[in-house]
């Protein structure tokens, strides 16, 4: 079980991760300005993860996930095998769907 | 274009994360309205651990907790409090602590029965207002308490408080299985904020924990969480340079020839 401030902290997280990613999957660090870019984009996806797991609650899916609940655990497995696979092809092929 | 695909993909990825509890409880909470809810559990003599309450003493500076004696009628689920006990009254209000035990009640225990509703019945002798915040504290392993906050506002000698958890609700209790050493696994906490002293009145109170009668309705959650969770994987495998719709077409036809 991972308690509520970490949970609140590891959403805040991933909304910021996704911000940052949304941010390089157009742009590239080319100036101070790209950067202050990157971190607002990291800053709304971060404040974007923390208000909607104030409305739906899911970051307690991780939880239940670390608890042992199978829908939890196959939720996960196919959320990180589509991030990873979108993620892959970005940097790769620098186009998020092959 | 391909940054426009970009984007959408990873707004949609971060979407499906942010909203399938969502989706999965509204999908729930439908399904559930429309089937009857059974009980799944009174609470009984044996499950009740103290009740008491708690109220500041302006005068004195202090908090003051006063234990409540009560008797428990079988046939009707019925808990009874034949004369309250207030040791003085309070200018601000009385907190009414309702501790039951944790070889029964835990926070883990609502989410393994999937609990939808927690209902209690009060009637006293006399017109009470109970008001917000009305909490709910489980305990986790090592007896700390965690508490979440119900709106409620209710007055008369009759009060009727049904406390609706939904999934996110019940998803946060799942992680909390323990008690405090006193063996207290849940507790209720009402606040009456009317009247200033309930010395010597008379209370019954009659609680359940309920869920929808139909066992698919109330695992349904668990099912659209899992097939999103499915969703996302076969997608995740689509997205590969590896697999494409043209590969399963021809795999298909194929079969047919």
């Amino acid at each position: 079980m991972i308690p509520d401030p970490l949970l609140w902290l590891l959403v805040l997280f991933v909304g910021a991760g996704f911000g940052i990613m949304i941010f390089f999957n157009t742009s590239e660090l080319k100036s101070k300005i790209d950067a202050l870019k990157a971190a607002l984009s990291s800053a709304a996806g971060a404040t974007t993860s923390a208000l909607a797991h104030v409305y739906t609650g899911w970051g307690y899916l991780v939880n239940l996930a670390l608890a042992g609940n199978t829908a939890a655990i196959i939720f996960f497995i196919g959320f990180i095998v589509c991030f990873v696979v979108l993620l892959a092809n970005t940097l790769k092929y620098k186009v998020a769907i092959r | 274009m391909s940054g426009k695909l970009n984007i959408i993909a990873s707004i949609t990825l971060l979407c499906v994360l942010l909203l399938t509890p969502a989706l999965a409880g509204y999908i729930h909470s439908f399904l559930s309205s429309l089937t009857h809810q059974k009980i799944v559990s009174y609470v009984e003599d044996s499950h009740l651990v103290q009740m008491y309450l708690k109220w500041y003493n302006s005068t004195a500076g202090t908090w003051m907790t006063d234990p409540q004696d009560w008797t428990y009628d079988p046939d009707e689920h019925k808990i009874i409090i034949a004369a309250i006990e207030q040791s003085g009254p309070t200018d601000t209000a009385i907190d009414f602590y309702i501790n039951l035990n944790g070889s029964y009640f835990t926070g883990a225990w609502l989410w393994d029965n999937k609990i939808e509703h927690i209902k209690i019945f009060l009637s006293l002798s006399t017109n009470i207002t109970v008001s917000t915040p009305l909490c709910v504290y489980v305990y986790d392993d090592t007896g700390t308490g965690h508490a979440r906050e119900f709106s409620i506002n209710e007055t008369g000698c009759d009060i009727d408080i049904d406390i609706a958890i939904n999934y996110a609700t019940r998803a946060w209790f799942a992680s909390y299985s323990g008690q405090t050493s006193g063996g207290t696994g849940m507790t209720f906490m009402l606040k009456i904020t009317e009247p200033a002293d309930l010395n010597g009145e008379y209370m019954e109170m009659t609680m359940y924990f309920t869920r929808t009668e139909q066992d698919w309705v109330a695992g349904v959650s668990d099912y659209v969480v899992a097939s999103i969770g499915i969703l996302l994987f076969i997608a995740g495998v689509f997205a590969t340079p590896y697999v494409s719709v043209k590969d399963v077409r021809k795999l298909f036809s194929r079969r047919r020839r």
